[in-house]
């Protein structure tokens, strides 16, 4: 990452306007993130100005009806952050993403709060989990899920319900610091499960290194 | 309810009962058949037959016969395979009888006691379910023992006056069973009918007063807030009289959803809510959480209700509604900007169904009614 000139960031989206709209957002952010390319095929992550961004953003939906899970897996091998952006917020969906090792996953209406700060937090390693993701945390019953302790779902389902973590450290007595620790902890057993990859191993490392998690707790 | 027509209607209807009735006649024709026509020649006749002890088992497998099938119909219990089982034996006790009798004492008369019984046994075992079937049994035994006799060489034409006789009560008796059945078929559809009607009639009751209750649940907060309008009492500038509007009108949508017939009746009533607020201007979004179950009509207005409170008098622009199913709870959660006008009061009472909760903070405010299944 660039010290001086910010994050940079790759944008993968079919649709011009969504860019732009990214690209304002991330004008407007502070510290500025910058866009260094967009366009409608993953070949903007690969070469050009893109081919180094620190996060590529990018929509699962391309041109066709199949989610492109390809395209996602070839990025996040070569170890590259990515925050999928996309109009699905189904879970199925956000887990096979996350299992195949996104940095973050936000369905479009997350995005005028979430994206700047998904952004942010993927360039420094830390985890940042918008209220879809804490969603299909949540309600995730597949048998090989992490075991998520009642006390976390219990954080999940009001930081989905509220998007306040104010809110959520008001109603249920405790501080934002400590909804944070359980958001963090829950989204960390994700990335230590399933599918290995260099980007969900850094996490994990980070989340280690600044003892948000112990070793022994995954 | 007006249900004193239809259930007339039904009692006269009872036709099948009738078939039952006819049965046990029939049972009752046999019964004496046995005991009172057959048992005294098979008695006075003892040295006559090939051998007296085949006789008497032969009569009493009859009698058993009779006594089992006259049960199983009382109880409505005669299963096809009894039924069959039964006919078998019936046939085969008859013609181990029949031909038991010395061609010198011929078949058909006084000795042949076995003749007159087994007609009126087979149409006991078989009327009910087939009159073709009893009728060909009574042709198959009349051809069985007039072709007997030939072959024995005795006189056809002194069976046949005795056999016609006996023949013409039995054609006789299976016609009128046939003619019951008819009327016991549309007898049942009859009942079928005025059974359909009456749920019919239930039906439409209980959306009657389902139409009541909401009219009198509206009559209650609507109409006096309708006679203010139009008394001109009403002070519109006041913001928390217009709340009072709102709410009606959200309250009025909702109540008018109530009725359609959709999957998941507690989002759809939601979504009616969430569409006055949306014409007022404010960007509701709204989402799931897990599975829910279908809430009880009077938990969903409860459920409802503070969150259509909320919603009806938001001075903000956006709030996000959700739906949140666990396995022990339904929670209809808002959070919104602004300060609303009414106040949405918490129910903390241990047994209350719903629990509503409410979380403020920074100008933002967050209603969660929960339904604990």
């Amino acid at each position: 990452m660039d010290v001086i000139n910010g994050i940079s960031v790759a944008v993968v989206d079919d649709h011009p306007a969504i860019a732009a709209g990214i690209e304002a957002w991330c004008a407007a952010a502070d510290p500025p993130v910058r866009v260094v390319d967009s366009g409608s095929t993953p070949a903007v992550a690969w070469a050009g100005p893109g081919g180094d961004a620190d996060v590529v953003v990018f929509d699962l939906q391309l041109g066709g009806q199949v989610p492109a899970y390809r395209d996602l897996r070839h990025l996040v091998d070569a170890g590259r952050q990515v925050v999928v952006y996309s109009m699905r917020d189904d879970r199925e969906t956000v887990l096979t993403c996350l299992d195949i090792g996104v940095f973050a996953y936000l369905s479009k209406t997350e995005g005028p709060r979430h994206l700047v700060p998904a952004i942010q937090a993927a360039g420094q390693n830390l985890p940042y989990t918008p209220p879809v993701m804490a969603r299909a945390f949540g309600t995730d019953t597949r048998t090989e899920r992490p075991q998520l302790t009642p006390r976390e779902v219990d954080v999940l389902v009001s930081w989905f319900a509220c998007e306040s973590k104010d809110m959520v450290a008001r109603k249920l007595g405790i501080t934002v610091r400590t909804v944070n620790s359980y958001i963090d902890r829950a989204r960390i057993r994700y990335a230590h499960a399933g599918r290995p990859a260099p980007t969900k191993a850094a996490l994990v490392a980070r989340a280690i290194q600044d003892g948000l998690v112990g070793l022994e707790e995954l | 309810m007006t249900g004193e027509p239809v259930d007339s209607t039904v009692r006269d209807l009872t036709i099948s009962q009738l078939s039952r009735g006819f049965r046990m006649a029939n049972l009752v024709i046999v019964l004496v058949t046995l005991l009172g026509l057959a048992l005294p020649s098979l008695l006075s006749n003892a040295a006559v037959y090939h051998s007296f002890a085949v006789q008497v088992v032969v009569f009493t497998a009859q009698v058993l016969v009779a006594v089992i099938a006259g049960l199983l119909i009382r109880h409505e219990r005669l299963g096809t395979v009894t039924r069959w089982f039964l006919l078998f034996v019936s046939v085969a006790t008859y013609l181990v009888a029949t031909t038991g009798v010395p061609a010198s004492h011929q078949v058909a008369q006084e000795t042949d006691w076995s003749f007159g019984v087994i007609g009126w046994l087979g149409m006991l075992l078989l009327l009910d379910r087939t009159v073709l079937g009893a009728v060909l049994l009574l042709s198959g035994v009349n051809v069985f023992a007039a072709g007997y006799l030939i072959a024995i060489g005795e006189d056809v034409l002194r069976f046949a006056v005795g056999a016609i006789l006996v023949l013409g009560f039995q054609l006789a008796f299976a016609a009128a069973a046939g003619t019951l059945r008819r009327f016991a078929a549309s007898a049942s559809t009859a009942v079928r009918d005025a059974q359909r009607l009456r749920t019919a009639q239930a039906v439409a009751d209980q959306v009657q007063s389902d139409r009541r209750a909401r009219y009198t649940g509206l009559a209650e907060t609507t109409v006096p807030l309708l006679t203010d309008l139009a008394t001109g009492r009403t002070d519109l500038t006041d913001e928390r009289t217009r709340a009072r509007y709102a709410v009606e009108a959200a309250r009025m949508r909702r109540l008018f959803a109530e009725t359609d017939e959709v999957p998941d009746p507690l989002v759809h009533e939601l979504k009616a809510c969430v569409d006055v607020a949306e014409r007022n201007g404010v960007a509701v979004h709204m989402d799931t959480w897990g599975e829910h179950p279908v809430p009880p009509v009077e938990i969903r207005r409860t459920l409802i209700e503070p969150v259509m409170r909320t919603l009806a008098v938001i001075s903000g622009t956006t709030a996000r509604v959700t739906v949140l199913g666990s396995g022990n709870a339904v929670t209809v959660s808002v959070v919104t900007e602004g300060v609303v006008a009414e106040e949405v009061t918490d129910s903390t009472a241990a047994d209350a169904p719903v629990t509503v909760r409410t979380t403020t903070t920074d100008g933002m405010i967050w209603v969660e009614a929960t339904w604990w299944t």
